[in-house]
This record gives structure tokens, C-alpha cells and sequence, in this order.
């Protein structure tokens, strides 16, 4: 407890209003905004003096500008010293890209980062800030076919906190329906009227869609169900997408996943949905680093075993998991999100202990789950990169423990309830 | 004293100390509390001063300072604003926000029945919409402004940030001078290129922070 300054009144030491007689009685600031506003007459004189630079510096410039142009880096030299200057989308600032060839599969939309790198020419250490003063404006723009069906979009460039490395971020949509040849281009304008352009090629491949169901493949059991994934994974390029659209039926035994992404979708049926009792179990991925889907699939267990044990890249969504040891475990060097999920007397509904993952995380929602009577929810006993991990809208009810985090994984628990 | 709102989300009510006589507003609401709790150790003439806050689980329990005045929502149902009126009121709102944006807070729910018109200044109120913004967030998918003032990245487009604020400021000064939202009608001249800077789409393209607008006005 604690005096109230005014009346002397006994309060409780986190108090910070005296209930006794009714004054505030914790320190405050008042805070005053920097007068970074300007008046009328101030930026007319402003305009002025900047108007008299502007014709000197447009003198100097009119002998001086030059144009440097590259395909995936491009040098810059002024008195102060030399730059590289190049454009990718991966975490590496010393690696050029003239060419991004990439597929679009049967996802509705794809994005992925154009990142401006700006390095010293000599040691390839980070020159973004001294670079950047000198530079007056920046453009980012996408040429592409006119008659594109959903042409690429971009958005502006800026710096960004998902690679504080890069100068400027654009971010760049588009879909399987987006047409190329197209070139990414980076503009800079410099305050000495030199301009830098840097491009980067893109070609996006339409990939092929397998469609498989009961009407066009046997799905009536796990051997049945295992042989088409074991011959579809032959048969399909590395980048195609492969869908099985499963029946509601139960499948009993365990199910291995070839080595191919393949997206099962479950089904409902009067009352009966697509259920596994023995789990299924992805193994660590040769090739590709594509995302398996799971949907609507409910999985059911004994109290022992793993319901979806995965070394690959995996999503669960819309799924429901009963009586498992572990529900789900993402393990080796993997990134697995789960979505909108059921998880309900589990030893472990949720389990990430994966280290060293080769490839940056996919998504960072763990949205929508339910997590009911589980001895432990959520493990988080290694987590690949440190990204913050939202958990909004679960719901956690009478888990023994809701989320152990001995990684201590930034996580945002905020939007989630705990009841 | 008297219930003066109640919602869905909580309700406020007007009380009295009884030996003091002072007047409080009470507020108690479902959601996230943080910004209150960190106007504890604020005072600024253009934000109620806030005495206490207890919160337990989603359930918040706020003691604020009554401000004595004209809600601008009322007001707005008999006349319009005058230019003149308009620029000294935006002026004490940019204030009232530098204060939440300063603190790394967002307000989320900037409308006409969330200022009051104290003597001759404006002081802003009610921040359950209010957060703190993450920068790292890559979206913000939950609904909590109110629809017509809430900016486009407020219904998932982007992370609401500081940009999300000046928008809304921006639909206020042309609902306060034309009584329309700008999709309808547009204030004229100077007030229009300031609101339809201020609610573009992109939020890169609005006003940097409530300062520049403030230095526009």
C-alpha cells in the first residue's frame, strides 16, 4: 500500500487515481510536437532558395547527367566512390538475378519481393544510406504484354521490415493468367540528374493441374490411394500442382506422401467426412520446395502416433485431429502452418521442432484453431526463423498446458482466447 | 448519473464522486485495453485524461476525465462548419493523434461522435478501437473502425497504421464542411485537394503524418 500526496489516504501500490479524493496522482508527460510544420511565409522563402538551388544544380546537371543501365546489377561511380546496385528476390545482397523464371500453379494469386540491393563496389559491404541521400526519387514498374488477362501487379517501393538489408522493397503479384516475357525495372533518379536503371527479367510458366477423384482414379483405400500418389508423382513435373479430391471415406492405414507436393482435399457426406486413423507422414523432400495442402480431413487416432508428422513444406486447413500423441509435428528443416483447425485430447495438438530450414518461413498464420483438452497445445520447441507467429482467433479451452515456448518464438497471442 | 452509450462492445456511463462532487466517465468494454494504459502517464488538453484502468482477461474497466461540451455528431445535425471553424478543430485533432501516434498507438475509429468541442477546442475521445501498430504485421484483417471513416487497410488491404487515422481525419473535414462523405461530394478548392490527399488508397500516398497535415492547414 501506498499514501494518496493529496489526502494521505491508504491506496494500493499500483493505484493511480486516489479513490478517497478523487486526484490523479501519477506522473504524467505532456507532450509538445516538434514544430516541424512550416508557415506560409517560411516555405515561400524555402520555395525561393530551393527554386535558386534548383537552377544551379540544374546548370551542373546539364552538363553532367548520365544514364547507367544493367540487367540484374549495374556499377555507379561518383567522386565519393563506387556502387553496385542489384535486384532479386532472395536474402542474399551479393547475388544478382537478370532472370527470374518461375511457375504459377492453381493458387489464385502469387507475390513475391523485388529487392534493391545497393552494395560498395570494392567490399560489397551495405552502402544503402550514404547511397540513398543521393538519390532524389525512385520508380519501380513492371513492362508486360498489353494484352495480359490479370497483368502483374506492383506495389511502390519502399523499405520494408521484411528485409531490413534491402534498400527498397516492391512487392509483385500475379497469377497463372499473367503473361510474359516481362522485365522489372528499377529507377533511380539522383540528385545530381543522373539516372540508374536495373532490370530483371521474369518468365512466369502456367504449370500443369492434375485432377483427381473417384470418378477418374481409384480412392477407395490407402493402398489404392498410395499407388496413385506413387505413380502421379512420376508422371508430373517437378512444378505441376496435383490435387486428389478424396471421397468421405476412412482410410486406415498410414499414408506416406511421395516425393512431390500433392494437395488432398477431404470431403462430407452424411454426416461422414474423409477420416485417416494411422496419419499421414511426409518425409524430407528431395526436390522442390512446394507446399502440400491438406483441407476438410479429419484425423483420428488411438492415443498414440502421429496424426500429420511432416519434413516438408506443409499447410493443414479446415482439418480436425482426435486422440493423438502428437497431431500434428513439423520436424527436420520445414516450415507447416495450421489453419482453422480443430485439435481435441491430444497429448500435443501442435508441435514445431524443426531447426535450420533451409527456406524462409511461408506464412506466419496459425489462425482460426481450437485447441480443446489437449495436454499441451502448442509445442514450441524449435521454431527455423523468428518470425512472429500469429495465433488470432484460436480458441484455447482446458489444454493442460496452451503454448509452451521454450524457443521463446515471438508469437501474437493478442487476438486469441484463453478460456 | 446516467448511461450515455451502450453497445454490443460495453457501455459508458456518467458518474459522480460523492464527496468531491467530481464528475468521471466510466467505461467498461470487451478488447484490448493497452492504450488506455499507457495515457496513464499521459496529459494533454486535447485527449481526456485517463485516471485508471483495470483490466482482467478482454474485460477493461476505464476511469477518464468527463469532457464538458458539444459532441461534434450532434452539432453536425443542425449546421455545417465554417473553413474557419473546420481548420482550428483539425488542428487540435492532429494534435490529439500526434499524442497516440507518438506513442506508437493508432486510433482506429476517428468519426464525428468521437470529438467533443470544449470551450473553443476539440479534444478527441474514445480509443476502444485504438492499438498499438506492428510493423512486422503483413495484414490486419479484423473490422473495428466505423464503416465510411475507416480506411481501406482497416478491412485487410494493409497493417492500420498511423495512415489509417489521416484518412479518416480526411472523410471528418469534408463530412464537417460539405455534411457528405468525399465519395458523394468533394469540399471545395484547397479542402478538397487536402481531403483527397489525405484519403487516398494508398496510404503511401496520404499525408507522411498528421504533422504534414497539420503544416497543410
Amino acid at each position: 500500500m501506498k499514501k494518496c500526496p493529496d489526502c494521505g489516504a491508504s491506496i494500493p501500490e499500483e493505484a493511480s487515481f486516489c479513490p478517497v479524493c478523487a486526484s490523479s496522482i501519477n506522473q504524467r508527460r505532456e507532450p509538445e510536437p516538434p514544430r516541424r510544420y512550416l508557415s506560409r511565409k517560411t516555405v515561400w522563402m524555402a520555395a525561393i532558395l530551393l527554386l535558386a538551388a534548383l537552377i544551379g544544380a540544374g546548370i551542373y546537371a546539364f552538363n553532367r547527367p548520365k544514364v547507367y543501365e544493367g540487367a540484374g546489377e549495374v556499377f555507379y561511380s561518383d567522386s565519393e566512390g563506387s556502387y553496385q546496385l542489384l535486384t532479386n528476390y532472395t536474402l542474399d545482397r551479393h547475388e544478382p538475378m537478370e532472370l527470374l523464371d518461375t511457375a504459377a500453379g492453381a493458387e489464385e494469386r502469387y507475390r513475391f519481393p523485388s529487392y534493391l540491393y545497393i552494395n560498395y563496389a570494392d567490399s560489397g559491404i551495405d552502402a544503402t544510406d550514404i547511397f540513398m541521400e543521393k538519390v532524389s526519387s525512385a520508380d519501380f514498374e513492371i513492362l508486360q504484354p498489353e494484352d495480359s488477362k490479370t497483368p502483374i501487379k506492383w506495389s511502390d517501393p519502399e523499405p520494408m521490415d521484411i528485409n531490413q538489408e534491402a534498400a527498397l522493397i516492391s512487392l509483385v503479384d500475379f497469377t497463372r493468367e499473367s503473361k510474359t516475357p516481362a522485365q522489372l525495372v528499377w529507377t533511380l533518379h539522383m540528385d545530381n540528374g543522373d539516372t540508374v536503371k536495373l532490370s530483371m527479367d521474369l518468365a512466369i510458366t502456367p504449370t500443369t493441374i492434375y485432377d483427381y477423384n473417384s470418378e477418374n482414379a481409384d480412392l477407395s483405400d490407402t493402398a489404392a490411394l498410395q499407388a496413385l500418389m506413387e505413380r502421379a508423382a512420376e508422371e508430373a513435373g517437378e512444378r505441376d500442382t496435383i490435387n486428389i479430391y478424396l471421397p468421405p471415406v476412412t482410410y486406415t492405414e498410414q499414408l506416406v506422401v511421395p516425393d512431390h507436393a500433392f494437395n488432398l482435399i477431404g470431403s462430407e457426406e452424411d454426416g461422414k467426412r474423409t477420416t485417416f486413423t494411422e496419419g499421414i507422414r511426409m518425409g524430407v523432400p528431395g526436390k522442390g520446395y512446394w507446399i502440400s495442402y491438406f483441407t476438410g480431413i479429419d484425423f483420428r487416432g488411438d492415443g498414440n502416433g502421429i496424426g500429420l508428422s511432416t519434413a516438408g513444406r506443409a499447410w493443414a486447413k479446415e482439418c480436425r485431429f482426435y486422440n493423438w500423441k502428437t497431431a500434428v509435428l513439423g520436424y527436420g528443416s520445414v516450415w507447416t502452418n495450421v489453419t482453422d483447425c480443430v485439435f481435441e485430447d491430444n497429448g500435443i495438438g501442435f508441435h514445431f521442432n524443426a531447426r535450420d530450414s533451409a527456406y524462409v518461413a511461408s506464412d506466419t498464420h496459425f489462425t482460426g484453431n481450437e485447441f480443446t483438452g489437449n495436454d499441451t497445445a502448442v509445442f514450441l520447441e524449435a521454431v527455423p526463423t523468428d518470425v512472429k507467429m500469429d495465433f488470432g482467433q484460436c480458441v484455447f479451452t482446458d489444454n493442460g498446458a496452451d503454448i509452451d515456448n521454450p524457443d521463446q518464438q515471438p508469437i501474437d497471442i493478442t487476438q486469441a482466447i484463453f478460456q | 448519473m446516467e448511461v450515455m452509450k451502450e453497445s454490443d462492445r460495453g457501455t459508458v456511463k456518467l458518474i459522480r464522486h460523492r464527496s468531491t462532487g467530481k464528475r468521471f466517465v466510466l467505461r467498461s468494454f470487451q478488447g484490448n485495453g493497452e492504450v488506455y494504459r499507457e495515457l496513464l502517464a499521459y496529459r494533454s488538453s486535447r485527449l481526456p485524461m485517463i485516471y485508471e484502468v483495470a483490466s482482467e482477461e478482454d474485460r477493461n474497466l476505464v476511469l477518464e476525465e468527463y469532457i464538458e461540451g458539444d459532441n461534434m455528431g450532434t452539432l453536425l445535425k443542425e449546421s455545417l462548419f465554417t473553413p474557419k471553424e473546420t481548420r482550428k478543430i483539425v488542428r487540435d485533432l492532429c494534435l490529439a493523434l500526434w499524442v497516440l501516434h507518438s506513442m506508437g498507438a493508432v486510433h482506429r475509429d476517428v468519426k464525428p461522435e468521437n470529438v467533443m468541442l470544449r470551450g473553443g477546442e476539440a479534444v478527441l475521445i474514445d480509443f476502444d478501437a485504438a492499438r498499438f501498430y506492428k510493423e512486422e504485421s503483413d495484414s490486419d484483417t479484423r473490422i473495428l473502425g466505423t464503416t465510411g471513416f475507416a480506411a481501406p487497410e482497416q478491412y485487410g488491404l494493409s497493417q492500420s497504421d498511423t495512415g489509417a487515422d489521416i484518412y479518416a481525419l480526411g472523410v471528418l473535414i469534408n463530412i464537417m464542411l460539405t455534411g457528405s462523405h468525399p465519395s458523394q461530394k468533394l469540399a471545395p478548392d484547397k479542402w478538397g485537394r487536402i481531403v483527397t490527399r489525405c484519403t487516398q488508397v494508398n496510404p503511401a500516398k496520404r499525408y507522411k503524418d498528421v504533422l504534414h497535415l497539420l503544416g497543410e492547414l
